[in-house]
């Protein structure tokens, strides 16, 4: 009797079983598995393309020697390849 | 038009004034928010007896290309009532918390909500289509939220504010997602027009199906149902009067009164029988856990998601006007209850717990009788209002195939209950011996004027009211209704009352000796 005045008082323990839910199945659960992609896939990704992105600066910075000639030259290939990929587009 | 214009527009303007003239003298912000709250109660008096035919203003809020986002104003019969008993109860509520909040230090803010939780209500129950809908729901869900928290600086408060704006909310996406879903379907939000578009059948009727069961969780967690109940126990924390408001008069007759006004929706859905099959699970729930709670505001709080649940059940078994009579008629005592439990609890240094009352009508008997003839009318005695509504939501039960079998027989269940659970509450605060000797002798007479005056005005109403249901359930169903009649059902109710009244009076005031071993131990 005294159990059953217990669960009623605490009408069925509904509110429980919502904090269980939220707390166990939607925070600790969904969302810890989505945080892990966000950390692991998203911004290791986001991350991966820095380090890339760095490190063929590194690179291209050993080739560089302030030279004006060398500066426009490289302008002037970039255009062509801006041009080829247009011109590969617009032909597909 | 112009009066309609002033009641949506008053109580945002005034909560603005209130707010900034109680700054000067914290009284001119009870006056302030009195006057205004009887404003709106005389315009919507006047509304009702000018009223021929409804009241339509379409208004297109923005064009965003082929787009147009109305926010347009409705008012036919149903929406009057409503307005009827937001304001009416709202000035009362007013006009009682001049005593209840009479020591609060920060009364201009108190007063400067209530009015802007009304004008979230007025705004909801004359809105012409969901835009406007949705936007009254809202700023009452906000207004809720700051009410409940009221005394933000103590803890449970603040967590009670936070738990009803986190669980209202919950509900809120899926309203906002069917919203969005209407649009896409019907490229219309008007109301009238889905109604319409739902008997024809030009809506998909699986999409209509899953559409309507996203209002109908919306609806839930607004009025505090299965299984988003938990706030509505925990904005007890608020001022008494808050709670009078939120569980009588206006906030958690807002998810009812939607269901209401796409009854037609939910026909064509089919989505009905859910409707009263969630009703019927909060109603048992509600009923048995207010049986046994010992704060004399929880048992009301219980027993408001019981009567609501009651409201949703007429609604599900297909009879509009047995759903919003009742609905009406719980607006009514409930507040007066609410507002009861308050005036006790101003008499008695603010203590809840009702185990430490007892034969308090020898010190207030004026609250003693209006709370008997609110517990009456809740218990559904006749002649008093709860009487009808409550036998024609179980007729309609035991009439309707579909919720003939466990929906009726949970009603049953809740609606006999519901005499228990508040004939107890009467029981052990106003009659037997007194429990604290200490806190009886402190117990003083409240206020005539201020706090009696409203309370028999409430009592006077909901007896009256029991004389003309059947105007009221023509009025909210907009058509003649023909009270369903179920062979003895009215003889084994009534001889239910009276065996489970002579159960409580005996175990609550001639052997409570052997009840209080029960009782809960916080």
């Amino acid at each position: 009797m005294r159990s059953l005045h217990t669960v009623l008082f605490n009408g069925y323990y509904i509110e429980f079983f919502i904090h269980y839910f939220t707390k166990n199945i939607i925070f600790n659960s969904l969302s810890r598995t989505i945080n892990w992609m966000d950390i692991h896939i998203i911004d290791a990704a986001v991350n991966a393309t820095v380090n890339i992105s760095f490190s063929l600066n590194k690179l291209l910075r050993k080739t560089d020697r302030g030279l004006m000639s060398d500066n426009s030259g490289a302008m002037l290939i970039g255009v062509v390849i801006l041009l080829f990929i247009i011109l590969i587009e617009g032909i597909a | 038009m112009t009066n309609l214009l002033i009641l949506l527009l008053l109580p945002f303007v005034g909560a603005i004034s209130v707010f900034i003239l109680g700054k000067l003298n914290s009284k001119l912000a009870f006056w302030g928010a009195e006057l205004i709250g009887l404003t709106l109660f005389l315009i919507t008096l006047k509304l009702y007896f000018d009223f021929s035919e409804p009241l339509n203003m379409p208004f297109t809020w923005f064009h965003l290309a082929s787009l147009e986002i109305p926010f347009g104003i409705y008012v036919d019969e149903l929406s009057l009532v409503m307005l009827l008993i937001a304001t009416g109860l709202g000035f009362l509520d007013i006009h009682f918390a001049h005593d209840y909040m009479a020591k609060d230090p920060f009364k201009p803010r108190y007063y400067a909500k209530v009015l802007f939780f009304i004008g979230g209500m007025i705004l909801l129950v004359s809105a012409k289509d969901m835009v406007s809908l949705f936007t009254g729901w809202e700023l009452m869900g906000l207004a809720s939220y700051l009410l409940i928290s009221f005394w933000h600086e103590k803890k449970e408060p603040a967590d009670a504010g936070m738990s009803a704006f986190l669980f209202t909310r919950f509900g809120d996406i899926f309203l906002f997602a069917a919203i969005g879903m209407l649009f896409y379907l019907t490229s219309s939000l008007d109301l009238l027009h889905l109604n319409t578009l739902a008997s024809s059948g030009e809506i998909d009727k699986n999409m209509m199906y899953l559409i309507s069961l996203f209002i109908f969780i919306a609806a839930i967690g607004k009025s505090g149902q299965f299984p988003l109940f938990p706030w509505l126990m925990r904005a007890m924390e608020g001022p008494t009067t808050v709670s009078a408001l939120i569980h009588g008069a206006i906030m958690v007759n807002s998810g009812i009164y939607i269901v209401a006004r796409l009854f037609d929706f939910y026909v064509a859905a089919q989505t009905l029988i859910v409707v009263a099959a969630f009703g019927a699970i909060s109603a048992f729930i509600g009923a048995t856990s207010a049986l046994v709670q010992t704060e004399l505001k929880k048992v009301l709080a219980y027993s408001t998601m019981s009567h609501l649940s009651l409201a949703f059940i007429g609604l599900g078994a297909g009879s509009l006007a047995a759903g919003m009579t009742h609905l009406v008629n719980h607006a009514v005592f409930k507040a007066l209850l609410f507002l009861g439990a308050g005036a006790v609890m101003i008499s008695a240094s603010h203590v809840k717990n009702m185990w430490r009352f007892g034969a308090y009508s020898k010190k207030i008997l004026f609250v003693s009788i209006a709370m008997a003839f609110g517990a009456l009318s809740l218990s559904g005695l006749p002649p008093f209002s709860g009487f009808y509504s409550k036998d024609t939501i179980i007729a309609t039960t035991l009439l309707n195939p579909q919720t003939k079998g466990l929906i009726s027989t949970l009603t049953l269940i809740a609606g006999v209950l519901s005499v228990a659970y508040i004939s107890r509450l009467w029981l052990l605060t106003f009659s037997g011996k007194n429990r604290d000797a200490a806190l009886f002798a402190k117990v003083k007479k409240p206020s005539f004027f201020w706090i009696i005056l409203p309370l028999l005005i409430m009592a006077v109403a909901t007896f009256l009211m029991g004389f003309t249901q059947e105007g009221i359930a023509k009025l909210v169903s907009g058509s003649d209704f023909q009270k369903p009649h179920v062979e003895g059902l009215v003889f084994g109710l009534l001889s239910a009352i009276t065996l489970i009244f002579i159960i409580i009076y005996y175990y609550y005031v001639k052997r409570l000796d052997i009840t209080k071993k029960l009782q809960h131990k916080p």
